[in-house]
């Protein structure tokens, strides 16, 4: 594991470690399975396109969830993820490269707790981002 | 409403009604399938689960719901996560949903739930708000 990250370590305007996926249709059927959502449009080509998409798509929540894992990568154990919105603006096809980046906004201390506000956001090899959404993490304090 | 049933008619009728979607007891094998859908190998989801897999709990009833609800085209709009404490294996959480907003323009619709996550001590976990984006097919395939 990474070393913890403190709230002091953090600098407004720094990048967080960027992470990329390549999201097979197996993993599709795996995030399916795993979160329950069925929609025929990440798995059957010809639903998808009878919707009017050019083909299966990657489910926007698995997506949620790599900036999720872009987050706790960066903030360690002892980090929290505290908010989380994200919206789904574009998308992201399979077995194509999602790269996860973000950068630091805002640090403040509030109610005693070290929060640090994050701009993320997935990208597609085009450079569009398909997903952003701003995060507010609570890190721990070395004083 | 409009009368082309993008979403289904009785839809408004139900905004702001409360609507229990199961308890679910978290069970460790849960979170191991959601952390290997995401691929991230974190030993910290070992003993809890990572902050956006309780969106997908209760995530096949929401499923069932917006099947029933969305007659055409069907897009996620955005997910706005509060986290007030981690999920851990053991927990049982109920989750409670409600629609709390619906917007038509231009053929689409905007629906907005909001769902909630309670654990056995009757505590908070987390606040979601989904929007869901229904569209009409044709529409899509035309443009």
């Amino acid at each position: 594991m990474t070393e913890q990250v403190y709230y002091e370590d953090v600098a407004v305007d720094s990048e967080i470690p960027p992470l990329t996926k390549t999201p097979t249709t197996r993993q599709l059927v795996m995030w399916a399975g795993a979160s329950g959502d069925y929609y025929a449009i990440h798995y059957d080509k010809d639903f998808a396109q009878s919707k009017g998409l050019p083909g299966v798509i990657v489910h926007g929540q698995l997506v949620a969830g790599f900036l999720g894992q872009l987050i706790t990568d960066w903030i360690g154990e002892q980090g929290r993820l505290r908010k989380f919105n994200c919206s789904y603006k574009g998308m992201n096809f399979p077995s194509e490269d999602i790269t996860c980046r973000g950068t630091i906004n805002q640090k403040y201390i509030e109610n005693g707790e070290h929060c640090i506000e994050c701009h993320i956001w997935a990208e597609n090899p085009r450079g569009e981002k398909t997903v952003t959404a701003r995060a507010t993490v609570i890190l721990p304090a070395r004083s | 409403m409009s009368e082309n049933a993008i979403i289904a008619e009785d839809s408004k009728s139900k905004i702001g009604v409360a609507q229990e979607f199961g308890v679910y007891e978290i069970e460790k094998g849960m979170i191991r399938s959601f952390a290997r859908a995401i691929g991230d190998p974190n030993p910290l989801w070992d003993t809890e689960a990572p902050p956006t897999f309780i969106v997908t709990i209760g995530g096949e009833t929401f499923g069932q719901l917006l099947h029933e609800m969305f007659h055409e085209g069907l897009l996620h709009g955005s997910t706005e996560l509060e986290c007030y404490q981690p999920v851990k294996p053991g927990d049982e959480i109920t989750v409670t949903g409600k629609i709390a907003n619906i917007r038509e323009r231009s053929k689409m619709a905007f629906v907005t739930f909001e769902i909630s996550y309670t654990n056995q001590k009757q505590e908070l976990v987390a606040r979601c708000q989904q929007t869901m984006i229904g569209y009409e097919t044709e529409k899509m395939k035309n443009d």
